[in-house]
């Protein structure tokens, strides 16, 4: 059970904001889709929910084609930047909505939620603070029990105490009932421990598409004196490095081997990864 | 037990070895339950998959087992089977280490062996 | 089912508008009725101007009189005449249809629902909400009407039908006329509610360079364009045969009110398609 994408192209004008996309979600894994600004995260999301359409390629949901069919449309929910809810219609009455169009959507958890993060029920959805709409469409999403739930940029504008109560509620709900998740966002540091599965997307390409952990064994980090480190780097594959003066830190690819002692080895965390591939 | 995003170490790994410190130290006395994957996928902010693995391992390992519909609990002797394993490493992971600083340090083999007596002492 | 949301959401989101719209008609209507009846109050024309042959067949003199009973009641019908209630809520439907189009297509694509459907619980709506609101109209038009004997023969009540095609109703029985009249109220809502919701969609699609030449073009086209061809070139024509369509269309002259029937029918159905054929590739927006 999956969505797949098979050759998927989308352009706007001259740009062209999806190259040629494969891809498939699903196994109920908790998936990062990491870009930076402008390399097609949220186009893709907008393509696989039928928000916009593609200049080419396919869309698939568990074998069936997604464009125009109300059956897949109603196995996924996306949270986007943007909102879609009448500005005039109380949050009360979109948990009414919701409900009516996904049978599954939780109300007594939505409320409870509501209540948790402190959001006025009987309030406009344009009344809301830039933080508050975003509370009010993650709400949406947690209760909305659809087998793929997309996220995009789920924590915009929410401050740390908030942003640690969706981590943990997310958390608790894929415990609970596992899903296909994928939250796409550019707060690396934050989520790299909540995913399973790594994409990377670069100018509209794929540029990784794996497992969080084989994607980290990729590469390593040796530090020390610097002459130990650039002899040590010089035959390897480096993707970039750091210096202070006499010291120098180094990001290879590859297994960590043969690193002499007065190094320091240690892994490369996600972000730091991330930025090194995703620099042009 | 705290989670390193940077250590070359995989998180289930760290978890595994987290829930072994814990059950060394006492604060997970055997054949009591440990906290499930879901409390500590939430407490750490980690996938549930990737507690999952580490706990499953240390299942592998001996170290815990699971009784259906409750939970996992720290198998009878598991202590006993941390220790053996960890003095293995020790030498690895603690000895050479000590010495590798002690030479930045320029401090004897005298003066190590000096240190290790004091501390010894300090702990009674 | 998704289609039966669609339709329920598109519908219950008119429900407030509408009844905004029947308490004001509420109000406004006998406030009407009231101060007309009030101002009129027995004051009668004296004068009229009329043109005579004189018997040379040259000279026209005017001559001043007394109404005669037939005239004086024609007259009074004019001034107190209510009439054409049902223009309200045509224009009602086409104001709504205009202004529901973005919201709508906005939260029923958030919520899974795909455009053949947005789209079907559309049509489906606004057969209900046309319908239901032919049945108020003509029960408020009976109700009125009953009102209306109750203070005096000389106030006339009709519907928008009856005053359009005065007579043929005079011809047919009141049976007939209502049946007509109802008729004639549920299409030309229909055409009117698919209209506003047309050029709301039109104006989703078109970019902004589009918009201009719509909104600038349009209004130049018809009335400066097409004047200025009318007269110069076409020496009128043009005219002429808009009118001869529009009455053939409508059936005014001949009284032949199933021409209208067809002819607001088939707009809903053209808007409709249109309608559809915007809809299918539209883009979401914000």
């Amino acid at each position: 059970m999956s969505i797949e994408l098979k050759g998927v192209n989308k352009s706007y004008g001259e740009t062209r904001a999806l190259r040629d996309v494969t891809l498939t979600f699903g196994d109920n894994k908790i998936i990062g889709l990491l870009g930076r600004n402008g390399a097609g995260k949220t186009t893709m999301l907008k393509v696989i929910s039928g928000l916009i359409f593609t200049d080419g390629g396919e869309v698939t949901v568990d074998g069936e084609r997604a464009v125009e069919n109300d059956k897949a449309l109603g196995k996924m929910y996306l949270m986007s930047e943007e909102t879609y809810y009448p500005g005039g219609m109380k949050i009360r009455d979109v948990f009414k909505w919701s409900k009516r169009f996904y049978p599954d959507f939780d109300e007594g958890y939505a409320a409870r939620l509501a209540a948790e993060f402190g959001l006025n029920q009987k309030k406009n959805v344009r009344s809301l603070s830039t933080g508050y709409l975003s509370i009010f469409k993650l709400i949406v999403a947690l209760s909305v029990n659809t087998p793929y739930l997309f996220l995009d940029e789920p924590v915009l504008g929410l401050d740390a105490n908030h942003r640690e109560l969706f981590y943990r509620l997310l958390l608790e709900k894929y415990a609970e009932k596992p899903s296909t998740i994928v939250i796409s966002t550019h707060l690396i540091e934050e989520i790299a421990a909540l995913i399973e599965h790594v994409v990377i997307i670069k100018n509209g390409e794929i540029l990784r598409d794996e497992p969080r952990e084989d994607l980290l064994r990729e590469g390593y980090t040796v530090a020390g004196a610097a002459a130990l480190v650039d002899a040590y780097s010089e035959n390897r594959r480096k993707i970039g490095e750091d210096s202070l003066g006499g010291l120098k830190t180094v990001y290879l690819l590859g297994p960590p081997d043969d690193v002499p002692a007065g190094l320091e080895v240690s892994g490369l965390d996600l972000q730091k990864l991330f930025i090194r591939l995703t620099n042009s | 037990m705290r989670i390193n995003n940077e250590s070359a170490e995989p998180i289930f790994q760290q978890i595994a070895n987290g829930v072994e410190d814990a059950i060394l130290s006492g604060a997970f006395p055997e054949e009591e339950q440990i906290p499930s994957t879901t409390e500590i996928s939430v407490t750490y902010k980690i996938n549930p998959a990737t507690a999952l693995k580490g706990i499953t391992l240390l299942a592998d390992g001996g170290i815990l087992y699971k009784k259906r519909g409750i939970g996992m609990f720290v198998a009878e002797g598991a202590r006993r089977k941390i220790e053996l394993k960890r003095r293995e490493a020790f030498f690895q992971n603690y000895i050479l280490a000590l010495v590798g600083e002690a030479k930045n340090l320029r401090l004897s083999e005298e003066d190590i062996k000096k240190m290790i007596e004091s501390g010894f002492r300090d702990e009674h | 089912m998704k289609l039966k949301q669609s339709y329920l959401y598109q519908l219950r989101e008119h429900q407030k508008p509408i009844i905004i719209f029947y308490i004001v008609v509420m109000i406004v209507l006998p406030l009407l009725l009231v101060t007309s009846v009030t101002s009129y109050d027995g004051v009668v024309p004296m004068i009229i101007a009329e043109e005579v042959q004189g018997e040379d067949g040259a000279t026209i003199v005017y001559e001043s009189r007394e109404l005669t009973p037939e005239e004086l009641e024609e007259w009074q019908s004019v001034q107190s005449q209510f009439s054409g209630m049902d223009a309200a809520t045509v224009i009602f439907l086409f104001v709504c249809g205009l202004a529901v189009f973005r919201e709508q297509f906005g939260m029923l694509s958030q919520n899974g629902v795909s455009r053949k459907t947005v789209f079907r619980g559309r049509i489906a709506a606004v057969l209900t909400i046309a319908f239901g609101m032919a049945v108020i109209d003509k029960i408020n038009l009976i109700a009125f009407k009953w009102a209306c004997s109750l203070i005096g023969e000389d106030v006339i009540c009709t519907s928008l039908f009856e005053q359009l095609y005065n007579s043929e109703t005079k011809v047919r029985g009141t049976l007939t006329t209502h049946v007509y009249s109802f008729i004639f109220c549920l299409v030309s809502y229909l055409a009117a509610a698919m209209f506003g919701y047309l050029i709301s969609l039109t104006f989703y699609r078109l970019g902004k360079a589009g918009k201009i030449s719509v909104a600038a073009g349009v209004p130049a086209l018809l009335f400066i364009a097409l004047p200025i061809v009318n007269f110069y070139v076409a020496d009128g024509k043009i005219t002429k045969w808009a009118e001869r369509a529009f009455d053939y269309m409508f059936g005014f002259t001949q009284s032949l009110p199933f021409h209208a029937f067809v002819t607001l029918a088939a707009m809903f159905a053209v808007f409709s398609g249109l309608c559809w054929l915007l809809m299918r590739r539209a883009v979401v927006k914000d």
